[in-house]
């Protein structure tokens, strides 16, 4: 066999792995192209000034959703302020003022443990826990409370990993330069870990969202516009579900879904803005 | 360099050797200086003074504890599990290892340029003010400090209008001497460099190289270094570290030599010295 055969089947072979990985990106784009542009095909129609801005009457029928928007945002925020806190301390505790022992071990495994507990188990709890032994009740504030839970385990792992990635040099050189550890991890550490530990909340922001098994079970179901931590409130995803599973109005089940799709959207990108402004201020 | 300097060897056994140059003011002492990672040996039964304004260069094969040493000085090795010193360091006679001194002031007073330009990812001036900011100086002195820095370094010129700009933007030798500048607008006496030019061009090279003249007037220069050439070039004293058996244990770092430069190169008083000098390992 001559130099030349080899070198062919080499190059055939090259050819056909590119084939391969081509096509297996371009089908993943096309059904996630496919699923979106079937929703807003479906749901856009549906979706006016009113639809933003009204509360759903006759059961959903008719009206628009705002009040499940309110809810939606409200128990997001909740669920947010209460889990970054704490998943991204755990973090920096894991990642800067621990060694691997029993105790970092420990604390990985509930984590790890927690993040594979499915959402309807979270929904029992938070109702078991927040809406009746706390006496929250079916609220905007159990639901949050809920989802903090469930998203702690996420923001926990990302932002360890993203923590990782901060080349070790930077830490030494802050320290050498007379830092303590806290003045080098938050002006040094964070700020280079930021990006990443900003993509695992964007992640848990849209976990929340769509989150509809733990939520109907602490947030409730009602569709009146929410006043305080303590009223009841039925959010988007948990509209949809019941829009269609009770087959009250197909129509505006895909006009709250198309508005989940972009309000995802939105957050990722605005997310990704103040990010960027933030690094931006730093250079 | 220029004056009269006498060497004296006090002891007949190496490790307990201590290098003794009185004429010149010490700025740094070690006294039987051990260190200990874990169970290595690293450093054994270290004795020299650092003198003050001058530039002194720790040369050896690799692994010999040359980096170790340095950062005994700024106590960087206290961020290394297990790692233990024993003996007495001094900073202008107060103990560095001492319960009661504080790190942070010592590593305002002893500052290290690394192997690599590690520029932050972040702007020229960020990079320069964070360490005065860390030490809570005034927000009004930071432009100051920072055009002082990066004068020193003869950076000026060339980084003034775009002080804004993104530091890890610039060349390699740039950013070097940017973690120079860094490293001075703490205001430090003594300054560590572990092979700060290892990674840059000869022309790079060359700058830093001069730079370290310039600053040698007002500071006290450390440098570890692979490269003989620049070790005679610019260093007013040399130390050579090798591994070896003291006296039937197991290998540790042991300072062979401490001389002048120009007397370490020409007469080197151990066989090791010459050897290694000469390029015949290391």
């Amino acid at each position: 066999m001559g130099l030349n055969a080899k070198n062919k089947k080499a190059r055939s072979k090259e050819r056909a792995a590119k084939i391969l990985i081509w096509s297996a990106a371009v089908s993943v784009m096309a059904v996630l192209f496919f699923i979106v542009v079937y929703i807003l095909v479906k749901g856009l129609p549906v979706v006016s000034i009113g639809f933003l801005t009204e509360i759903p009457s006759n059961m959903g029928r008719s009206g628009g959703i705002s009040s499940t928007i309110v809810g939606t945002v409200l128990i997001t925020l909740v669920a947010v302020a209460i889990a970054a806190p704490f998943g991204i301390g755990t973090a920096f505790y894991l990642a800067e003022y621990t060694r691997e022992s029993i105790v970092t071990r420990i604390i990985r495994f509930c984590a790890e443990s927690l993040a594979g507990i499915p959402s309807i188990v979270y929904g029992l709890f938070g109702f078991i826990f927040f809406v009746i032994y706390l006496g929250f009740g079916y609220s905007v504030l159990s639901g949050g409370l809920t989802l903090a839970f469930m998203i702690l385990p996420t923001i926990i792992r990302t932002s360890e990993e993203a923590i990782k990635t901060v080349p070790n040099i930077y830490r030494e050189v802050s320290m050498s330069l007379g830092a303590s550890k806290w003045q080098t991890i938050y002006k040094v550490v964070f700020p280079s870990a930021l990006r990443g530990i900003a993509n695992g909340i964007v992640l848990s922001i849209g976990r929340s969202i769509a989150e509809t098994a733990a939520v109907i079970y602490t947030a409730g179901s009602v569709l009146r516009m929410p006043s305080s931590m303590f009223s009841s409130s039925r959010t988007m995803a948990v509209h949809f579900f019941i829009l269609a599973s009770e087959g009250i109005s197909m129509e505006n089940a895909f006009g709250t879904a198309a508005l989940l799709v972009i309000l995802i959207f939105f957050i990722n990108v605005v997310v990704n803005m103040l990010v960027n402004r933030f690094i931006a201020k730093g250079r | 360099m220029k004056r009269f300097l006498r060497f004296s060897l006090k002891s007949s056994c190496c490790s307990t050797i201590i290098f003794n140059m009185p004429e010149a003011v010490a700025k740094i002492s070690t006294v039987g200086l051990n260190l200990h990672y874990g169970s290595f040996h690293a450093l054994k039964n270290v004795s020299m003074d650092i003198y003050a304004r001058q530039i002194t260069a720790i040369i050896g094969p690799s692994g010999c504890g040359k980096s170790s040493l340095l950062r005994v000085f700024n106590r960087m090795n206290d961020l290394i599990p297990g790692a233990k010193v024993t003996g007495s360091v001094t900073i202008d006679g107060s103990d560095v290892y001492d319960k009661t001194s504080d790190v942070t002031e010592l590593r305002k007073r002893v500052g290290m340029v690394f192997q690599k330009p590690n520029v932050f990812p972040a702007s020229v001036y960020e990079n320069i003010s964070i360490g005065p900011k860390n030490h809570g100086v005034a927000k009004n002195e930071w432009d100051k400090i920072v055009e002082r820095s990066l004068r020193q370094v003869a950076l000026w010129d060339e980084l003034k209008d775009g002080l804004k700009k993104p530091g890890q933007g610039l060349s390699l030798g740039q950013q070097q001497r940017l973690c120079i500048a860094r490293a001075l607008a703490v205001e430090p006496d003594v300054i560590l460099m572990d092979e700060s030019c290892s990674a840059l061009d000869p022309e790079s090279t060359m700058k830093i190289e001069d730079l370290m003249n310039v600053l040698a007037e007002l500071y006290t220069i450390v440098i570890v270094t692979h490269n003989m050439e620049q070790a005679l070039r610019v260093s007013d004293y040399a130390a050579f570290i090798m591994l070896a058996d003291g006296d039937g244990e197991n290998k540790a770092g042991t300072l062979f030599e401490y001389a002048p430069t120009i007397d370490l190169f020409s007469n080197p008083k151990h066989k090791y010295t010459e050897d290694y000098i000469t390029g015949r390992f290391g």
